[in-house]
C-alpha cells in the first residue's frame, strides 16, 4: 500500500531515497528524520539503512513508495552488508547542487566526496549551508530548509504543490553509470603509492568562501575524519556495529585504563573520542561535540598551505592512522574474555605528503596503517561482545537484531561479501616527494 | 451461495460475508450511486457494525475510485475541548503514515494527505467511514462540518460519511433530538440502516462456509480442515453440528425473551470456540462433539450480553422523580 501523503508522479529517475523522503517530509509537515525511519527503519542513532538497507527493508520501501523494483538502483547507493569500496567515498552528511535542488532532486552521487561538481549542471556541489555553515544534518531537515538556520535550499511551493513537484519530475531520466568518468578527485591505490589527483581545476565549493575561515577548516577537517569513522565501521564492523556503543571511553586527557571486548569498536571509540566526537550510534554527529581543545585540532595548523581538495584525503589518512595504531595495541592486549589497555593518540604520525603540482598529491601513510587489513580482521575475529553472540542478549538490542539479518541476507544474496580493506594500505614514501618538513605532531612535504 | 460467505482483505483478514454484510454494502453502493452525502449504519453491539465498516474500507480502497479515510472514534468527553479536536485529526490520520505522534498541525496534515491521495487517484470523491462514531462529540462534528466544507471549496472534493456505531445511542430519536443539533444530523446521519443480526434459521449458512472457504494463511485448508485435521479425516463437518447450534442459540434467545436475532460475532466465536476444542474431543465420538457445540454456543458471550442489555433496558424505563 503507498504511504499516505506519497505520490509516485513525484519521483525522478536517478533520485536517491533522502530526496524522496524531503518531499514526503512536506507533504506530511513532518521531519526527514520520521519519514526515512517509516520508509527503511533508519533513526539518528542508525543511518546505515539510509544507504544500504537490506533487501528486505528496500523491498518494503518501494512498496510504499509506488515505485518499480528498479528504483532500488537510485533510491539506495547499495544493498544489503557495504564493503569499504563502496562505503569509503559516501558521506552522510548532506551534499547537494543548488539547481538540481531547486529542481527537488538529489542523487546519489552528490554523496560521493570525491565529486565537487553536478554532473549535470557543472555547478559546484554544497556540502554545508550557504547561510550559518553548517554541515546539513539530513534527518534533521524539514522540507527543503537547512536544519540549522531554517535557509530554504530551494524555493518555497505554493498552493499549487502537488503539481509543482509532479511537473518538475515529469520526464527526468538523470540516472548515472555505474562507471561514471566525471569523478573530481581521483584516488589510486596502488601497491606502493596513493595517488591523489583533482580533475577540475581545483574548483572549490561555494561553501567554503566565507569569512570565518578557522571555524570551518576544524569543522571540515573533523567531518571529514567522522565520516572515515562512520565508513569503517559500517563496513568492517556492519553485523555488531553496536559494539561502538557499548564499548567505554576512557579519559579524553589523561591515560586510562580502557576494559573492552570488541578491540576495534574499542579503537574506534577511542579514536573518535580523542578527536572530540562519537560515533553515530552513540548519537553523535560532527558539529554535535565541538571540543577545542582536542588533540585533534593540532594537526590544523599545518594544513593551512593545502589546496581545499586534499583535506578531506589528509583528514581520513590521518583518522586511518589513529584508528589502525589503537586497534593493533587493542588486539595486542585482547584476551578471549576482552581485555584492557591504556592508549593515546602518538604525538607524530608518520605521514608524509607531497604535491607533486597544483593538482596531484602522493600521500605516504604510516608503518602501522600498512598493517590496517591484518588489523581489522579483529573487528570480525576477536570480537568478545556476549551481545554479538547471544540471541537472548540481541532480542533486547533491535539495532544488532537488525544488522544481524543484514548481514544474513547479504550472504545469501551475495555470498562471500567480506570486508575488503586491503586496497586501502599502500602507499610507500618516494624520495622524489620533495623537501621534508618534521613537526612535533605531523610530518608533512610541500613542494611540486 | 457458501463460496462467497469469505471475503479476503487487503491484510490476510478474512471477513465473513453475511447477508446482512451483503445487504449494508449494497445499500451504502447505492447510496454513493445516487450522490446522496452519508449514511447512518447502526445495530446493537456484537452484531459486526465494525466488520461492515473494514469490508466497506476495504473494498473502497481496492477500487481506487475515491479517498478513503476510516477511523474509530475515541471517547474524549472528558478532554477539553481542543484536545477533543485534536484527538479527532489524529484518528482520521492513516496510521501507516510516517507522521510523528506530536505534531501541531494534524488538520492540515489530513487536508494535505487527502489532497495528494486524491490527485494519485485521480478522484473527486472522499469517503469517511466512523466506527463507533457514539464517542464523537458535537464539537467533533461541527469540526467535520467545517473540515467538509473546506475540502468542498477549497479542494474541490465531495465527500461521503459513512457513521456508524452503537444503536442505542445514535439512533435513540431522543438523543439525536435533543443533543445532536439538526445541522449536523441531517449532514452526516441521513439514511440510517440498521445491520440485522443472524437468525437461528441462518446460522447453517454461516458453519457450512466455515468447512469450505479457505483459511487465510498458506496451504489450502479450510478453516475446519486447519483446526482439526482429524475431525476433518474422519470426515465430520462443523456445519454437521448445526441443528445443535440453532436450537442452543434458540434456547438463549428465549430465555432472554427477545428477538429471533443473534449478533453475528457471536455466532463465529461460538464456532471458534468449537473448533479449537474440537481436536482432542473428537476421540470422544459424536455425543462428545454434539456437548462440545453446545457448551460453545453457552459459552460465547450471548447470554451474558442479553442478560446485560436487559439490566439496562430496566435501568433507562426507571420512573423519573423531578421536582
Amino acid at each position: 500500500m503507498i504511504a499516505p501523503g506519497w505520490h509516485p508522479q513525484w519521483w525522478h529517475d536517478g533520485e536517491s531515497v533522502t530526496s524522496v523522503a524531503i518531499k514526503l517530509a512536506y507533504s506530511c509537515r513532518t521531519d526527514v528524520g520520521s519519514v526515512l525511519n517509516f520508509l527503511v527503519q533508519a533513526s539518528a542513532s542508525n543511518r546505515l539503512p539510509v544507504m544500504f538497507p537490506s533487501a528486505s527493508v528496500a523491498r518494503v520501501a518501494i512498496e510504499r513508495l509506488g515505485l518499480p523494483l528498479e528504483s532500488a538502483k537510485s533510491l539506495f547507493a547499495g544493498i544489503d552488508k557495504p564493503n569499504y569500496q563502496s562505503r569509503r567515498w559516501l558521506v552522510q552528511a548532506l551534499r547537494w547542487c543548488p539547481t538540481c535542488m531547486a529542481q527537488r532532486f538529489h542523487s546519489w552521487s552528490f554523496q560521493d566526496w570525491r565529486r565537487t561538481q553536478c554532473s549535470w549542471h557543472d555547478e559546484p556541489l554544497l556540502d554545508r549551508c550557504p547561510r550559518c555553515h553548517v554541515i546539513v544534518d539530513p534527518m534533521q531537515m524539514r522540507a527543503w530548509l537547512c536544519p540549522n538556520c531554517r535557509e530554504p535550499f530551494a524555493r518555497q511551493l505554493g498552493q499549487d504543490w502537488v503539481q509543482v513537484l509532479k511537473r518538475a519530475a515529469a520526464g527526468q531520466h538523470r540516472r548515472l553509470e555505474a562507471d561514471d568518468p566525471r569523478l573530481d578527485l581521483e584516488v589510486l591505490d596502488s601497491q606502493d603509492s596513493r595517488k591523489v589527483r583533482i580533475l577540475s581545476n581545483g574548483i572549490e565549493p561555494i561553501a567554503d568562501q566565507e569569512p570565518d575561515q578557522s571555524w570551518n577548516e576544524a569543522a571540515w577537517f573533523r567531518w571529514h575524519a567522522w565520516e572515515q569513522a562512520s565508513a569503517m565501521t559500517d563496513s568492517a564492523l556492519h553485523d555488531h556495529r553496536d559494539c561502538v556503543v557499548r564499548e567505554w571511553v576512557a579519559g579524553h586527557h589523561e591515560i586510562a585504563i580502557t576494559t573492552y571486548q570488541c578491540p576495534l569498536a574499542a579503537a574506534l571509540k577511542q579514536a573518535l573520542a580523542w578527536m572530540g566526537t562519537q560515533h553515530e550510534m552513540s548519537d553523535g554527529w560532527p558539529t554535535s561535540a565541538m571540543s577545542s581543545t582536542t588533540v585533534w585540532e593540532t594537526y590544523l595548523c599545518h594544513l593551512q598551505d593545502v589546496p581545499r581538495w586534499f583535506v578531506p584525503v589528509i583528514a581520513r589518512e590521518v583518522f586511518i592512522e589513529w584508528v589502525a595504531c589503537a586497534a593493533e595495541s587493542f588486539g595486542e592486549s585482547c584476551t578471549p574474555t576482552g581485555g584492557s589497555h591504556s592508549w593515546r593518540p602518538t604525538p607524530q604520525i608518520d605521514l608524509k605528503w607531497a604535491l607533486g603540482s597544483t593538482n596531484s598529491a602522493n600521500v605516504h601513510v604510516g608503518a602501522v596503517t600498512r598493517r590496517l587489513p591484518q588489523i581489522l580482521e579483529l573487528g570480525n575475529t576477536t570480537c568478545c561482545n556476549p551481545y554479538r553472540t547471544s540471541p537472548a542478549a540481541v532480542a533486547f538490542n533491535p539495532v544488532g537484531l537488525l544488522a544481524r539479518s543484514q548481514i544474513s541476507e547479504s550472504r545469501t544474496m551475495k555470498g562471500n561479501a567480506a570486508p575488503t580493506l586491503l586496497e586501502h594500505s599502500c602507499s610507500v614514501a618516494s624520495d622524489k616527494l620533495g623537501k621534508v618538513c618534521k613537526t612535533p605532531s605531523i610530518t608533512h612535504a610541500m613542494g611540486g | 451461495m457458501a463460496s462467497n460467505l469469505w471475503l479476503p482483505i487487503a491484510n490476510g483478514e478474512a471477513i465473513l460475508k453475511t447477508p446482512q454484510l451483503t445487504a449494508a454494502t449494497d445499500y451504502f453502493k447505492d447510496l454513493i450511486t445516487n450522490s446522496h452525502r452519508s449514511m447512518l449504519l447502526y445495530a446493537p453491539p456484537k452484531f459486526g457494525v465494525s466488520t461492515v465498516c473494514r469490508h466497506i474500507a476495504a473494498e473502497m480502497r481496492l477500487a481506487a475510485s475515491s479517498v478513503v479515510i476510516a477511523a474509530k472514534a475515541e471517547h474524549v468527553e472528558d478532554m477539553r475541548p481542543s484536545e477533543q479536536i485534536d484527538t479527532l485529526w489524529e484518528s482520521l490520520i492513516p496510521p501507516n503514515s510516517s507522521i510523528k505522534q506530536y505534531t501541531r498541525t494534524r488538520r492540515d496534515v489530513l487536508l494535505q494527505l487527502i489532497e495528494v491521495e486524491a490527485n494519485r487517484l485521480q478522484t473527486r470523491y472522499v469517503i469517511f467511514i466512523i466506527d463507533q462514531s457514539e464517542h464523537v462529540t458535537i464539537r467533533q462534528w461541527h469540526a467535520l462540518k467545517l473540515l467538509k466544507e473546506e475540502l468542498r471549496h477549497i479542494g474541490n472534493l465531495n465527500t461521503f460519511f459513512l457513521v456508524a456505531g452503537h444503536d442505542a445511542l445514535i439512533s435513540m430519536p431522543r438523543r439525536r433530538r435533543d443533543a445532536i443539533p439538526p445541522s449536523i444530523a441531517n449532514e452526516f446521519m441521513s439514511f440510517p440502516r440498521r445491520l440485522a443480526g443472524v437468525t437461528p434459521e441462518g446460522i447453517g449458512g454461516v458453519l457450512a462456509c466455515i468447512d469450505s472457504e479457505a483459511f487465510p494463511a498458506a496451504g489450502g485448508h479450510t478453516y475446519t480442515s486447519h483446526f482439526c485435521p482429524s475431525l476433518w479425516q474422519r470426515g465430520l463437518r462443523i456445519s454437521d453440528f448445526t441443528a445443535t447450534f440453532a436450537i442452543q442459540f434458540t434456547r438463549i434467545l428465549a430465555d432472554a425473551g427477545t428477538s429471533q436475532e443473534i449478533g453475528a460475532d457471536f455466532v463465529i466465536a461460538a464456532a471458534r470456540r468449537f473448533l479449537l476444542a474440537a481436536e482432542p474431543t473428537s476421540t470422544g465420538g459424536k455425543a462428545a462433539l454434539t456437548a462440545l457445540a453446545v457448551a460453545s454456543v453457552d459459552r460465547c458471550g450471548l447470554r451474558e450480553s442479553l442478560q446485560l442489555a436487559a439490566r439496562l433496558a430496566a435501568l433507562t424505563t426507571l420512573p423519573t422523580h423531578r421536582t
